[in-house]
């Protein structure tokens, strides 16, 4: 690490020679070179500058410049800066002083709001921040004493943060607060299976969607009311219901298989080019589609294409006796869609209303469903 | 210990005598010398010391002293010619 510790001095003066042959005696020199016969350098260790700097002025010759180089040069040169050494010393007590007070709260394993609470609550209830100051044991006596939802906690300081692990209480199933089981379905109530909570109807009840089945509570010994999650199977006939109208006389529009195309291109709004083409036909339909040409944003150029479909009106004329089985499963299966998987069907039946040459069908089938639901969601 | 300069001294019936300096010229452009006795010319053309019995001056060009220490010195340039006087 000394090796590279030198000072490099350029000295003027004559009979050098002689001088530096008394200087070999204790000292080594590196790097001799003659300028001209008055000026020459050399380099010497660090360490020996001071004296060496002495001898060459007591010999009479001038020391033109000295240059230092070498970590330790350089460090011994800064630490005599006494600037920079009072304000090394100033930066040093002020981070041991600061150092032993905390600068923030972070607390982990709780939720957001609850963590907001105790952070609140700790900055009310701490009287100081300097950590010699802080009970850490009293503070998680503390927290666990004011909050329920807090089953285990420790309190420990990490550098300048006091660092609050906490571990949620956690309830039994059965004890969890619930939401009411709602009946998810229109339907008529034939069985009901209660596990926990508090029945809101009883069998052969008839039932609107949204209704409270199930009561969020039971009423215990003391005739108080406990929260519990409601769990019930309660299974009721709805029904399923879909229509289907049928015209006796229907003019369509139907396409010829003719069309034009129109392509044009707008740089935001602006039409920018158009191939010109225009719509040729009387009647027509129109459909429309927009894609984005510029990849960036910054330019947002896109193409509009319109394609024109030459329609033309078919009259169709026909009797509702012989399309009629067709109407009528085409109501069904589209009843049936509303059926969930392996469900019975219990009834089917269909009603038609007709009205000036039109028909309607109406389609109900029956099912035996668990109507109850928390949330939204069918149990 | 092991040394250099005596083990190929001895292979000279003369060894006795060879023992007032060494020097060992490199490639012509490093140049050692041990047992010098102080130098009396440095200049970038031309090195001189005392040795014992006499002198050593040493020619060439852009010559600089590496390190000289009391009894050492390495010589560093084109080493033309190495007289003993």
């Amino acid at each position: 690490m000394f090796k590279n510790e030198k000072t490099r001095i350029q000295v003027k003066g004559l009979n050098q020679e002689r001088i530096i042959n008394s200087i070999i005696k204790d000292y080594k020199i590196y790097n001799f070179s003659r300028k001209n016969h008055q000026l020459s350098e050399f380099e010497i260790d660090f360490i020996h500058h001071k004296k060496l700097i002495k001898i060459l002025k007591d010999s009479g010759l001038e020391v033109k410049t000295l240059l230092h180089r070498g970590l330790i040069s350089k460090l011994k040169t800064n630490l005599t800066r006494f600037g920079i050494i009072s304000a090394l010393v100033i930066c040093f007590l002020v981070y041991l002083l600061q150092y032993s007070f905390i600068l923030k709260i972070d607390i982990y394993g709780i939720n957001k709001e609850t963590s907001k609470e105790i952070e609140t609550f700790l900055n009310n209830t701490l009287q100081s921040r300097n950590k010699s100051k802080i009970d850490t044991k009293n503070l998680e006596f503390m927290i666990k004493e004011n909050f329920e939802e807090v089953s285990s906690v420790s309190v420990a300081f990490v550098g300048q943060s006091l660092v609050i692990n906490i571990n949620e209480t956690v309830l039994p199933e059965e004890l969890k607060e619930g939401q009411p089981i709602v009946s998810q379905f229109d339907g008529l109530i034939t069985k009901i299976n209660l596990i926990q909570g508090t029945l809101a109807v009883n069998e052969g009840d008839l039932v609107k969607k949204g209704d409270i089945l199930v009561y969020p509570y039971i009423i215990d010994s003391e005739g108080e009311e406990c929260s519990i999650l409601p769990q019930a199977e309660i299974f009721a006939d709805i029904w399923l219901n879909e229509s289907e109208t049928f015209y006796e006389y229907l003019i369509k529009n139907e396409r010829t298989g003719n069309k034009v195309v129109k392509n044009e291109v707008y740089i935001n709004n602006l039409l920018l080019y158009s191939n010109r083409i225009e719509n040729q036909f009387s009647d027509y339909e129109i459909e429309e589609s927009k894609k984005c040409i510029s990849k960036n944003n910054i330019l947002p150029i896109y193409k509009k294409t319109t394609v024109y479909y030459e329609t033309v009106a078919i009259e169709i004329k026909e009797n509702f006796e012989d399309a009629k089985d067709r109407i009528i499963e085409k109501a069904r299966q589209k009843t049936l869609i509303f059926l969930q998987e392996n469900e019975i069907i219990k009834e089917e039946n269909y009603n038609i209303r007709e009205s000036g040459g039109i028909y309607q069908i109406d389609y109900l089938i029956t099912v035996n469903r668990n109507i109850g639901g928390v949330n939204g969601d069918q149990l | 210990m092991f040394n250099f300069f005596d083990e190929i001294r001895k292979k000279s019936p003369d060894a006795e005598l060879l023992n007032s300096f060494n020097l060992v010229n490199i490639s012509g452009g490093l140049l050692y010398v041990e047992g010098h006795y102080g130098v009396t010319v440095l200049t970038s053309e031309m090195v001189a010391f005392k040795v014992k019995k006499g002198r050593i001056v040493v020619e060439g060009e852009n010559l600089k002293l590496l390190e000289l220490s009391e009894n050492t010195m390495i010589i560093q340039g084109k080493i033309v010619k190495t007289e003993l006087f």
